[in-house]
């Protein structure tokens, strides 16, 4: 048992530093995309190093302060229910039979917390970043929660390790190629959770100032940017699970992580922004259909 | 103020005692990502554009544009200054957390510059804020700013950028030249 | 251009002056000013306020307004002037005829102290806040000297003396 413990807590502190690689990795994309040279890839750790030692001088009360670690246990709960390797003693973290529905629950206890604290900033832009967010969870949550749903049935399973045996036998066996429907819904949700571009407007540090985080400085901050890459990386790892038959050996997890990591970050690029109203109405039709379809074909075959 | 009131602190701000062991190390990180608060007090902020796009990138010495002060490092007093935005950079100063540094753009900030008979901008900056780096010129082009950038780099990195020091020691001095200008202080005295 | 023509016929037009092809300069008084103004909005399609603009003659004693319109279909301009007296400086706002000259009257207020009645926002601050002084364009405010008073000089000694004395020479030039 603490054995478990302490591999899961070294699988941590590897995702947290695997999620700040890929960001700065994605700079460096983003730069090299708009012809720059852009910063090193390991910008990231700098400035987490940097923030953390920043002080901190700000009051605005408990929720406030909670609000950053919420993010952080959001993102490393994710992570730790999520199997980097199915099946290996020292990789596959904590999860555990039923644990996909507590996966759903543990993912969007982040955004709650970080709801709760912003709130508490007192920044006006802060509710305004929130609303959008939530919102924008509402949109998203149903085309993915769909398209798990459809995994499960299909699987007559609800652990990913369960999913992930049920994918193997080679690569026409992912859920990917048996299951496209859901699989190109869930894939544009995951457009969503990332916030990347078209549905940016959470954030959108031209207008409202990065949003929720606006108050938020330093040493809270620097726990945020963890708790996000680390949350990055749980939901690459989960889509690895779910739709791309899982990995078999460190090395097959990093390149399928990096291949997920790569379809937000080039959607990124070369799309402008949707607005709010825009891309929830967006989530609800195109990728809820896609969703539908799959589950009414399960539905039919069986 | 009144129900204002907990998010303002007015007691002085207590100097931060960083060091030690990590001391090499911070200051390392931190010459290398320099967070700009992304606001222009006058015509220099559009020399600031250049820099951080394509044509200039300043991103590859690992600095970025933030949107809030709570944030960034570094305040950019980009050309002239008048009374009415001295007050607003007063308070964004004070907002950003405490390693911090600014770096004033222009002829403007020095002596006046051309504006050295005007009404309603400032002559010295560093009367009212303690300045890290001065950047001559009018306005400076991109090249001058991204040395300017360089050298406070250096600075930080071997420890000698402490105007957010100099500020807290000399707070009532800082506080006497501000208040000789803005009449009406409707601020609290030290807003965090 | 023959809407000066017009204009002479209708109003009391005190000097009128052609300056380019496309732009024209009438001269009116304070009480002709705004059936002047929405004469040419009505019938003759100046349909943009560009701008209002304020002159200081100090020595004849009074303030030049001039309002500044354009008209899209012709693209021709005309600014027409009125004289106001200099030590009681009051007209009326002409914000319900073009809605953006409040602004531009609440600057004049600030910068000349030129009153303009009805303007419901002309007390509030546009630029300078707590102002203390006379208005800053009035030309007998010596800036130099306020700038040098308030925000004090980095200059060597002798470039203190140099401006000290233009700053002489400006208030001996108006005393004049």
């Amino acid at each position: 048992m603490w054995a478990k413990i302490l591999y899961a807590f070294l699988t941590l502190i590897g995702g947290i530093a695997y999620g700040l690689l890929l960001g700065g990795i994605s700079r460096k994309i983003t730069a090299r995309m708009q012809n720059r040279r852009g910063p090193t890839v390991w910008q990231n750790f700098i400035d987490l190093w940097k923030l953390f030692r920043k002080k901190t001088a700000i009051s605005h009360g408990v929720m406030f302060y909670l609000a950053p670690m919420f993010r952080l246990v959001g993102g490393a709960g994710t992570f730790l229910l999520v199997p980097v390797v199915v099946g290996s003693p020292y990789l596959s973290n904590f999860s555990f039979g039923g644990d996909l529905i507590v996966l759903m629950y543990f993912m969007v206890l982040g955004c709650l917390g970080m709801a709760l604290g912003a709130a508490e900033s007192g920044h006006p832009h802060a509710p305004i970043g929130v609303t959008r967010g939530l919102s924008q969870m509402a949109g998203y949550e149903l085309p993915f929660i769909l398209s798990v749903i459809v995994l499960m049935v299909a699987d007559k399973t609800a652990t990913l390790e369960g999913i992930v045996r049920a994918q193997q036998g080679g690569i026409l066996h992912w859920h990917l190629f048996t299951h496209p429907f859901a699989a190109a819904a869930a894939f544009i949700s995951l457009l969503g959770m990332m916030t990347s571009y078209p549905f940016q407007v959470v954030l959108a540090p031209q207008e409202i100032a990065v949003g929720p985080p606006t108050e938020y400085s330093s040493t809270f901050l620097s726990y945020m940017f963890s708790g996000r890459s680390v949350f990055a990386v749980a939901k690459y790892l989960l889509f690895m699970n779910l739709f791309l038959g899982g990995a078999s050996n460190l090395l097959w997890a990093f390149v399928k992580t990096f291949a997920i990591f790569l379809w937000p970050l080039f959607i990124t690029n070369v799309f402008p922004r949707l607005r709010l109203e825009q891309s929830v109405l967006f989530f609800w039709t195109w990728p809820t259909f896609l969703g539908l379809v799959d589950l009414l074909r399960i539905y039919l075959v069986r | 103020m009144g129900k204002d009131k907990k998010y303002f602190l007015d007691e002085k701000p207590e100097k931060l005692t960083y060091g030690g062991v990590f001391r090499r190390i911070n200051d390392w990180a931190r010459a290398r990502s320099l967070w700009v608060v992304a606001y222009g007090t006058g015509c220099g902020s559009i020399e600031l554009r250049p820099t951080f796009t394509s044509r200039f990138d300043a991103e590859r010495l690992g600095m970025r544009m933030v949107a809030t002060p709570r944030q960034a490092d570094v305040l950019i007093i980009s050309g002239y200054l008048t009374v009415k935005t001295l007050k607003r950079v007063i308070r964004v100063y004070e907002q950003m957390q405490s390693p911090k540094y600014v770096v004033a753009l222009g002829a403007c900030p020095i002596n006046g510059g051309m504006y050295y008979d005007s009404y309603n901008a400032i002559n010295r900056l560093d009367l009212y804020l303690p300045v890290d780096v001065w950047i001559t010129g009018c306005m400076p082009r991109p090249e001058a700013i991204l040395a300017g950038f360089k050298r406070l780099q250096e600075l930080i990195d071997s420890g000698r950028a402490d105007g957010w020091k100099k500020y807290i020691d000399n707070l009532d001095r800082y506080r006497e030249n501000q208040k000789k200008i803005i009449k009406n202080w409707k601020m609290p005295n030290y807003n965090w | 251009m023959e809407v000066l023509n017009r204009l002479r016929e209708k109003f009391e037009i005190t000097g009128d002056k052609v300056q380019r092809d496309d732009l024209a300069l009438v001269e009116t008084t304070g009480k002709d000013l705004i059936p002047v103004l929405v004469y040419l909005k009505t019938y003759e399609g100046f349909k943009t306020l560009v701008m209002i603009s304020c002159v200081d003659w100090m020595e004849k004693g009074k303030f030049q307004l001039s309002y500044n319109l354009w008209n899209p279909e012709k693209k021709k301009n005309i600014i027409v002037k009125i004289f106001l007296d200099r030590e009681n400086p009051v007209f009326q706002t002409i914000y319900k005829i073009w809605p953006q000259a409040e602004v531009y009257e609440r600057e004049i207020h600030e910068m000349f102290g030129v009153n303009f009645e009805g303007n419901p926002t002309q007390d509030e601050e546009l630029i300078l806040e707590d102002w203390e002084e006379i208005p800053p364009m009035r030309r007998d405010f010596n800036t130099l000297r306020y700038s040098m008073e308030k925000f004090g000089e980095r200059e060597p000694k002798s470039g203190i003396i140099i401006r000290k004395q233009i700053s002489e020479q400006y208030d001996e030039w108006r005393r004049k």
